[in-house]
């Protein structure tokens, strides 16, 4: 079982932030323009696969998650990249760029939350493809992931944290820069969101995410008996801090189990409290606990 | 010459859209497309269908686009065996993988990529073709230059949609309105997901909600995120020279508006071809459409929010 995050910039890399885990997604999938992003500052990108290889990490790139044509350049010359410094697998959420890889490089690629995998056939067509990791479309449920067993492909699921809600082609959050009174590069580092009554999202970049965490924290179990091979924790819009506790946390609870100080501390990291209601079949934003709550 | 393409949410609006002047139509098979059940059509309806298409010597498309259970695939076969029986024209779907199965099972029958697989450029558009799509519904939000440069290097038929709405997000990569609310039900044996428009159910609007933007005060209030009418016509002459089908969307609409607007439509490409047109005149016109087109659509977003909050069902 491969415990694994996401980090947008070398800023947000240190050693304390990547310790807990097994493998890294580098680069902000919702921006090019977002500070300091991997994706696109290659010097940073150096120095943070050179960090993450002597502490003995797996390295994934990320790509842009919605390219359109004039973005096709940047992502061929980011995969020229990734291929030139070895790193463990691209991921992309667009068949086209995935198909790219497998045609031209024959990379490991992993598919990731936004490619829209709903169904067997599509797992099977991925794996003919030659694609080593999926990751199936956030709303699905435990039991629709489970049909995915019967493929050699490995399945990737988030465990925790703001789950992407949707992607657009700008950045909306920018109509309200005067308001805000911050503009481009600045404004989505802010903690700010959008509410209506009891709906919360949280804009970063082109992308909206979950108000509330996802948590699977008490539900682990029941996950490890689906055998999947990665859990990830979507860390890519958080404060400094919240990567390192919330990694500890499901380190421990993969090896010593449950263990309510450490629940207790994912709840009160939730500014808007927790959710995991797509699992089970139910809206998004529902939190259905466990026998341990 | 373009395909005008219209929708049929009923049998009623089936022929009224030929008798406007529609090429094709597109019609949701039951439980099985992005739309609420009561605007597809069930077995004995798509039959009828394709009788009044003959009868006006025009074809039918079927929306069969909603990402069904893993489980279901057998019905999704049972159901595909059929579309093909009673010569549907053409198909839409979503599902890549479901889409290979198509190409391999029946090659001579149409797939349309639909909207909701958000094909957003050249290499995708290549992608979706090698897997069976011959046409492809593009993006409200791509540029003439970028339809352009997909059709010149994927050489795939382009779906361009002439009426429709914007939205906050990509069509087909949002899980908002079934993040705020979702229904679990069944339609025939085949799970139905209200408020998961990619699982066949409607989606609920919440960009349509009244928003506030908070951080360590509000900043602002009572926005709502975008989802706005989108009607092209300026684009339409230069369109009608590269594209392959314009496509008004609107099953939910009542048939005597989607009437009106398919004739307008039907009128403005025939005028286009012709020769030259006054575009003021022609947008006067469609200004008033507009209009109506927006009381309709207001009345439906009330409507939908209802049945997200336990008010009222569908």
């Amino acid at each position: 079982m491969e415990l694994v995050t996401n980090i947008p910039t070398l800023e947000a890399l240190s050693k304390c932030s990547i310790e807990p885990y097994d493998a890294i997604y580098l680069g902000n999938p919702y921006c090019w323009d977002y500070d300091g992003n991997l994706i696109s500052n290659f010097n940073d990108l150096d120095v943070a696969i050179e960090m993450l290889r002597e502490m003995g990490k797996k390295v994934y790139i990320t790509t842009f998650a919605a390219p359109r044509n004039a973005d096709l350049p940047k992502i061929f010359k980011l995969i020229d990249k990734a291929l030139e410094l070895n790193v463990d697998a691209i991921e992309s959420t667009n068949y086209g760029v995935i198909n790219y890889i497998k045609k031209e490089h024959e990379f490991k690629v992993h598919a990731g939350g936004f490619t829209n995998i709903y169904t067997s056939a599509t797992v099977e067509l991925l794996e003919n493809m030659g694609v080593e990791r999926i990751m199936p479309a956030y709303e699905l449920s435990i039991e629709d992931i489970e049909k995915f067993k019967e493929y050699k492909v490995e399945i990737e699921v988030v465990i925790h944290g703001k789950i992407p809600l949707g992607i657009s082609h700008n950045c909306f959050l920018l109509e309200f820069k005067n308001d805000v009174g911050l503009d481009c590069p600045h404004l989505c580092k802010q903690e700010i969101w959008y509410k209506s009554d009891d709906l919360v999202l949280k804009p970063f970049g082109n992308a909206t995410l979950s108000g509330k965490d996802l948590c699977m924290y008490e539900h682990i179990e029941m996950l490890n008996e689906l055998k999947l091979d990665a859990y990830r924790i979507e860390s890519i819009s958080e404060r400094i801090g919240y990567r390192e506790i919330v990694g500890k946390i499901y380190r421990r609870r993969l090896k010593d189990g449950f263990n309510k100080e450490d629940f207790e501390k994912l709840k009160s990291l939730a500014e808007h409290g927790m959710c995991n209601g797509f699992y089970f079949n139910k809206a998004g934003q529902i939190y259905v606990g466990g026998l341990n709550g | 010459m373009v395909e005008l393409l219209a929708p049929g949410g009923s049998l009623e609006m089936v022929e009224a859209v030929f008798d406007a002047g529609a090429d094709s139509v597109y019609v949701g098979v039951k439980g099985w497309s992005r739309r609420a059940s009561r605007y597809e059509l069930d077995d004995g309806e798509l039959i009828k269908a394709i009788k009044i298409a003959e009868n006006h010597g025009k074809s039918v498309r079927a929306a069969i686009n909603a990402m069904p259970k893993s489980d279901e695939s057998r019905m999704f076969r049972e159901k595909l065996d059929f579309l093909y029986s009673i010569g549907i024209d053409a198909i839409i779907m979503n599902d890549i993988g479901l889409m290979r199965i198509v190409k391999d099972y029946y090659p001579d029958l149409k797939i349309v990529a639909s909207i909701g697989c958000n094909i957003l450029n050249y290499e995708e558009a290549r992608f979706y073709k090698n897997a069976g799509a011959r046409m492809i519904v593009a993006d409200c939000k791509l540029s003439m230059d970028e339809l352009r440069e997909i059709k010149e290097r994927a050489k795939v038929g382009i779906e361009v949609l002439i009426h429709a709405n914007t939205d906050f997000t990509y069509l087909g990569k949002c899980w908002m309105s079934s993040y705020k609310a979702l229904k679990v039900e069944s339609i025939n044996g085949k799970s139905y997901y209200v408020g998961s428009p990619n699982r066949g159910g409607v989606c609920f609007r919440p960009c349509l909600m009244k928003w506030s933007l908070k951080g360590q005060k509000t900043y602002t209030e009572n926005f709502n995120l975008p989802n706005t009418m989108f009607l092209l016509l300026d684009e339409i002459p230069e369109l009608v020279s590269f594209v392959d089908c314009l496509k008004i969307q609107g099953r939910e609409y009542s048939t005597g508006l989607i009437k009106k607007i398919v004739e307008f439509y039907r009128d403005f490409m025939d005028a286009c071809l012709s020769g030259s047109v006054n575009l003021d005149d022609w947008r006067v016109k469609l200004y008033e459409l507009a209009e109506q087109r927006d009381a309709e659509r207001i009345r439906k977003t009330i409507e939908l929010m209802k049945v997200a909050n336990n008010e009222i069902r569908i």
